[in-house]
């Protein structure tokens, strides 16, 4: 690191610092700025998450899958108190084969007592720019959407893939990809389909959870629930719209650009998500 | 681009091949950065010069490497010992021998041979871009970084067959290089760290970014109409959707699969090392760049066309096939690929050749005649 570099790194600690004691009389108590972790609790209908080959688990049809891949992202993660809204991420990008990516830190959080996190799940219209997040070069490589799905658009949302049962000893693979979609004609998954305006299909979540307050000294752990089976569950079965989805429903599994497809996971992707937060240490000063 | 002055720095070559040797690389000079620190007056080495490579806008950051910045005179250092077979037992094969620069840094044999004779039990891979190879080296990734792997090779029986101590030795009665790791690293002391980390500065240097591709990427040409069709079907999930692991630039996510070349597991691959059997039977998915001219493909070298392996991804994969990809068995679904869909494709991977990289001079053999190469380059410009 150069001499610069090194003092700019102090002079942002500081400035977070100094956004922790904002508004206090007292500094001298809050002295220490507070560290959140955000983990994820991945489940299927509350079983735990193992991955394999065999289908080991069953969607709201009744299809047995199983899961060998998980990548997604979400962007603009945010708590919420009554007074404040702090972002504590930008963009974080998970994948359950890098155990690095499971977890992130934000340390600085004001002194409030928080009552929820919001995330937008995937990238907005604003974000979901082709190679704008180059820099973080995994998610780039790894996320990066097709150019013939949507020239400037950027990533994926999703990638859950696996195998799920055809019949009682005979399995086929499902992709579940999920972004946005844009149409020039040279598709040739679509050809000829024209669209210049694009499709969008994240969604911004609210999740509540019993309030918590963070003492002096403490630290604070998020835990983002995540339960997987829900993207395949129809989200609200009393609102007339049937978005239930099931493997067969797309017998070739070219859902990227689908637009059937992607809207029932846009429906029922919100349901998947809960959170909890924890006060861990700290004191009353 | 311009041709830094090597010369300004302490170089006191004594074979005229030394000097011979211009970077067209750009250097950054730390001197560029005012308002910086008073620095310390140079050693009787010198400050080695920091090397700052440009890359096109659409290229992922550059990996940094906090602890082996890449300098010209380290850069310059791991070229010669890149391609120098003092590194090996009985001085004749370098790690060049395995890696050739015209067919990216790959071997043309599908078993690499050692100086005694023995086989590599794996094809030598290429080396394009491997500055962001950093979820592992090797087909399994079974080494963090460019500098732990450059430590395999050279006392590995079957390979060079040259222990640590003596290389070492060798070099440090060497006419040359105590100069020139004085350049490089601040003294002429030689360990086998700065070895490796030459070496692996030397790699670093190996950047891909001007094939027909990335040209038309650019806006400075069009692709051909077939071209251009290839690349759609490069991304299309109905045809080839080769870029969810060969994603672009880069043409490699870095990323470990198993892509079904077996349907049991021969070689465990990732799982030997990481000893989670859901690893088993996978590899790390190598950069596309060049691949038309670096046959044998796959881990074991076991395709000698590009259109074998356009074959075997046109595949119906039987679906026991332990850790299969679900990006393979999911080919099942729809029908294969016809001939003229795969012609199409090759047009595509046709434009990942990057002349400008299997002919750059600053890569080439230093030793060879290949040298004055350099000299023509400037010319031309
Ligand atoms: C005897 C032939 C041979 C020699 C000599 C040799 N290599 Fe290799 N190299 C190989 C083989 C074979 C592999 C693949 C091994 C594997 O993945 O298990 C390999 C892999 C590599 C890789 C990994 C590339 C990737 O994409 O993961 C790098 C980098 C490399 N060699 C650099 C070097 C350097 C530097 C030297 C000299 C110090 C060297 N090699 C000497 C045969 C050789
Ligand atoms: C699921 C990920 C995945 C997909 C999709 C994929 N590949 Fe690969 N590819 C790999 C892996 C992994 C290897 C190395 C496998 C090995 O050596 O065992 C590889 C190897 C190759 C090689 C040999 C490279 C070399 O240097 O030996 C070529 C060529 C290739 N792939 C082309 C393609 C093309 C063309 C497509 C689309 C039709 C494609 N791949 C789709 C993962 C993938």
């Amino acid at each position: 690191m150069s001499t610069r570099s090194l003092v700019l790194a102090v002079s942002s600690a500081l400035l977070l610092v100094g956004i922790g004691c904002g508004g206090d009389d007292d500094p001298v108590t809050y002295d220490t700025p507070i560290k959140v972790t955000t983990s994820f609790s991945l489940n299927i209908d509350g079983q735990g998450l193992i991955l394999g080959d065999a289908p080991n688990y069953t969607n709201s049809s009744g299809t047995m899958y199983s899961i060998k891949t998980l990548r997604f992202v979400i962007t603009d993660v945010v708590l919420h108190s009554a007074n404040a809204s702090v972002k504590i991420a930008d963009l974080h990008y998970y994948n359950v084969a890098d155990p690095t990516t499971q977890s992130f830190q934000y340390t600085g959080l004001p002194h409030e007592e928080w009552t929820s996190v919001s995330f937008t799940f995937g990238l907005d219209e604003t974000d979901n720019v082709r190679d704008k997040y180059a820099s973080r070069t995994q998610f780039q490589l790894d996320m990066q959407w097709p150019e013939n799905l949507g020239a400037n658009l950027g990533y994926h949302y999703m990638q859950l893939e696996g195998n799920y049962a055809t019949g009682p000893s005979t399995t086929a693979a499902y992709t579940t990809h999920m972004g946005p979609r844009q149409l020039d004609g040279t598709n040739p998954d679509f050809p000829g389909v024209t669209d210049a305006t694009p499709y969008h299909f994240y969604f911004k979540v609210t999740l509540p959870f019993t309030p918590v307050h963070i003492h002096n000294e403490g630290r604070g752990e998020l835990t983002i629930n995540f339960n997987l089976n829900d993207w395949y569950k129809d989200s609200d079965p009393t609102d007339g719209v049937d978005s239930e989805y099931d493997f067969s429903d797309y017998p070739n599994q070219i859902i990227m650009g689908n637009l059937d497809a992607q809207g029932k996971l846009h429906s029922n992707g919100r349901f998947c998500f809960s959170a909890d937060m924890v006060a861990i240490g700290g004191h009353h000063d | 681009m311009k041709f830094p002055a090597v010369s300004g720095r302490p170089c006191r070559a004594r074979h005229p091949w030394f000097a011979a040797l211009a970077l067209v690389l750009v250097a950054a000079c730390s001197s560029d950065d005012g308002g910086g620190p008073i620095e310390p007056p140079p050693g009787p080495c010198g400050e080695p010069t920091p090397l700052t490579l440009t890359l096109p806008g659409y290229f992922p950051a550059l990996p940094p490497t906090p602890d082996n910045p890449l300098t010209v005179e380290g850069v310059r250092l791991g070229r010669f010992l890149f391609y120098d077979p003092i590194l090996s037992a009985d001085s004749t094969l370098a790690c060049a021998g395995c890696h050739t620069q015209n067919i990216a840094f790959g071997d043309f044999r599908r078993f690499s041979e050692g100086v005694h004779g023995d086989k590599s039990p794996r094809q030598a891979p290429t080396i394009v871009n491997p500055a962001w190879n950093v979820n592992g080296v090797f087909w399994d990734g079974r080494v963090a970084g460019l500098e732990e792997q450059a430590t395999q090779p050279v006392p590995e029986p079957t390979e060079m067959s040259l222990p640590w101590p003596d290389a070492v030795q060798r070099l440090q009665s060497h006419p040359d290089y105590p100069d020139m790791f004085c350049a490089a690293f601040g003294s002429t002391e030689i360990t086998k760290e700065r070895v490796v980390r030459a070496i692996a500065q030397f790699e670093r240097t190996f950047i891909s970014t001007n094939s027909k591709y990335d040209r038309w990427k650019r806006g400075e040409i069009q692709l051909a109409p077939e071209e251009m069709r290839g690349y759609q079907f490069f991304m299309a999930e109905s045809k080839g959707d080769c870029f969810h692991c060969h994603g672009e630039p880069l043409f490699s996510s870095g990323t470990f699969h198993n892509n079904g070349i077996d349907t049991t597991i021969v070689d465990q691959g990732r799982g030997k090392f990481s000893g989670n059997p859901a690893d088993d039977g996978k590899f790390k998915a190598p950069s596309l760049r060049n691949i038309m001219e670096s046959p044998p493909y796959m881990h074991d070298g076991r395709f000698i066309t590009v259109r074998q392996v356009l074959e075997h991804y046109n595949q119906t994969f039987p679906t026991d096939i332990p850790n299969l990809d679900p990006l393979m068995l999911k080919r099942n679904n729809f029908p294969p690929m016809t001939d003229a869909d795969l012609d199409t494709l090759e047009f595509f991977l046709q434009t990942l050749t990057d002349e400008d990289f299997l002919f750059n001079p600053d890569l080439s053999n230093p030793f060879s005649p290949t040298v004055p190469l350099v000299v023509r380059k400037a010319q031309k410009r």
